[in-house]
């Protein structure tokens, strides 16, 4: 799904458009949540992060941080996020910074992760934010991917 | 869309404080309020926030200032009577000092203390707050009554400056330069001459050293040594945006010191010290000086004091050549 200026009216961004589309999403791949076996989400700051896991459905709007006290991020948690360490690890490298949990999540489903492979990971979310104008992102997506 | 004025006034809805900066501007002025104004118009605004204004949500004014590098900004006071009219003591806040120049507390120059406008600015700037004035006097009026009576006020300083003497203009800038916060250059000889009388030519002279020159000299010397001072205020005239006929010599000399002090505002803007250039029209020494002192607290960088230089800058605004017909008009009339 992409989508963009989802909610102008908002005077200010708690939310973007994951959240109109997320049902289809979830009924074309034909799975549910719980299918997820990690997810990579853009993240240029903690909060965003948090916005993506309650606008795609994992948990609901302002329960992100008993969601974050509840599970564990790690690769060997209960619900690994951005298993690369994402962009608050390694930096906003401008607009390849996008493509930081694709190539992750690809990774992971071909086994090329190495020593930060989620174990029996078969499918991925990966969730993207941007277009950042003035004071708020207009633009998100995410992708659903699976190994054959 | 016609541009139309709005009040300002809106609903702080977000607020943060920054506690660190990449930037070294706001490293060494931390911590630094920013919040987000949901404005009654309409849009939403990102903006500085005053430091009287309570925590979000707040109901706010926000009003347009130039930062120290000269770009607009949006800064948000608190709502009610005190908010833009700087009263009580909202002109203390830090940031906001920042952005602006307000004199109070501040170390002034003004170049000439013999002028027209020489008292009303000094008792300006005594009334709003100046920590200290120096007057510039040239030996010419040493003897006379203006003389005695600034010398005798509280933090007022007579100090010897002639602005058409570069050795005297070096003297006090070697003397004084690195202390003053404000520049005011008010120094101006009005010769209206007839170039076609006896004398004319003299005359004209004598109004470019005062009025262009004057500046010139000036600018070398206390240019340089007041990198990072606040505010440097040129009184020029409206008549240097198009000539009065009438007082040909006059305009064409306010004409050169405009250009001159775009110059010098070019020159200083990476320092951060403002340029004020003020084009007055027909006005009372007194409004004049206050509209400076307004300025100021304002951080514009442009003044155009009194009715009638209002009247003909948005003329010249809507047609150089408008304001040049009608100034001609003008001075045709009163030959008339």
């Amino acid at each position: 799904m992409e989508r963009h200026n989802a909610f102008p009216e908002d005077p200010i961004q708690y939310r973007c458009g994951w959240e109109l589309d997320r049902d289809e999403l979830f009924a074309l791949a034909g799975i549910g949540h719980s299918d997820i076996d990690f997810l990579q989400t853009y993240d240029d700051y903690p909060v965003i992060s948090l916005m993506q896991i309650e606008d795609l459905g994992f948990c609901g709007k302002g329960e992100g941080p008993d969601f974050v006290r509840s599970h564990s991020f790690t690769i060997d948690g209960s619900f690994p996020v951005n298993t690369s360490g994402g962009q608050l690890s390694v930096g906003q490298a401008g607009a390849a910074g996008g493509y930081l949990g694709l190539t992750e999540a690809v990774r992971q489903l071909t086994g090329s992760a190495g020593g930060t492979s989620v174990r029996d990971a078969k499918v991925a979310l990966v969730s993207g934010f941007g277009m950042i104008n003035y004071d708020r992102g207009l633009c998100c997506g995410a992708a659903i991917l699976a190994r054959d | 869309l016609d541009w139309k004025v709005q009040s300002g006034a809106g609903e702080l809805i977000s607020q943060t404080t920054l506690h660190h900066s990449q930037e070294a501007f706001y490293r060494e002025r931390l911590p630094w309020r920013l919040g987000i104004v949901k404005l009654d118009c309409g849009p939403v605004a990102i903006a500085h926030v005053h430091g009287n204004v309570r925590s979000a949500p707040q109901r706010v004014i926000v009003g347009a200032r130039l930062d120290r590098g000269g770009e607009a900004v949006l800064v948000a006071f608190p709502a009610g009577e005190a908010g833009l009219t700087g009263g009580n003591n909202m002109a203390d806040d830090k940031q906001l000092r920042e952005m602006t120049c307000d004199p109070k507390s501040r170390k002034v120059l003004i170049t000439d203390g013999g002028s027209a406008t020489g008292r009303p600015l000094v008792n300006a700037l005594l009334a709003a707050g100046t920590d200290t004035v120096w007057v510039g006097y040239c030996g010419a009026w040493q003897k006379t009554p203006a003389f005695a009576q600034l010398s005798g006020l509280a933090r007022v300083a007579l100090v010897p400056l002639d602005v058409t003497n570069s050795d005297s203009v070096g003297e006090l800038g070697a003397r004084l330069g690195p202390s003053i916060d404000i520049l005011i250059n008010n120094a101006e000889l009005h010769g209206s001459a007839d170039v076609a009388e006896p004398g004319g030519i003299d005359r004209a002279h004598a109004e470019m050293e005062v009025n262009y020159f004057g500046l010139l000299r000036l600018a070398q010397v206390f240019g340089p040594v007041m990198r990072g001072a606040l505010a440097w205020v040129n009184i020029l005239s409206i008549y240097a945006l198009a000539s009065l006929p009438s007082e040909r010599t006059f305009s064409a000399s306010k004409a050169a010191a405009c250009s001159l002090a775009q110059a010098l505002r070019a020159e200083m803007q990476p320092s951060g010290m403002r340029v004020l250039n003020i084009f007055p029209g027909p006005i009372a020494p007194d409004a004049l000086a206050q509209a400076v002192v307004k300025g100021l607290r304002d951080g514009v960088e442009d003044v155009y004091p009194g009715d009638a230089a209002q009247e003909w800058f948005e003329r010249w605004r809507e047609s150089p050549k408008a304001l040049e017909r009608e100034l001609a008009a003008a001075a045709t009339a009163n030959a008339g």
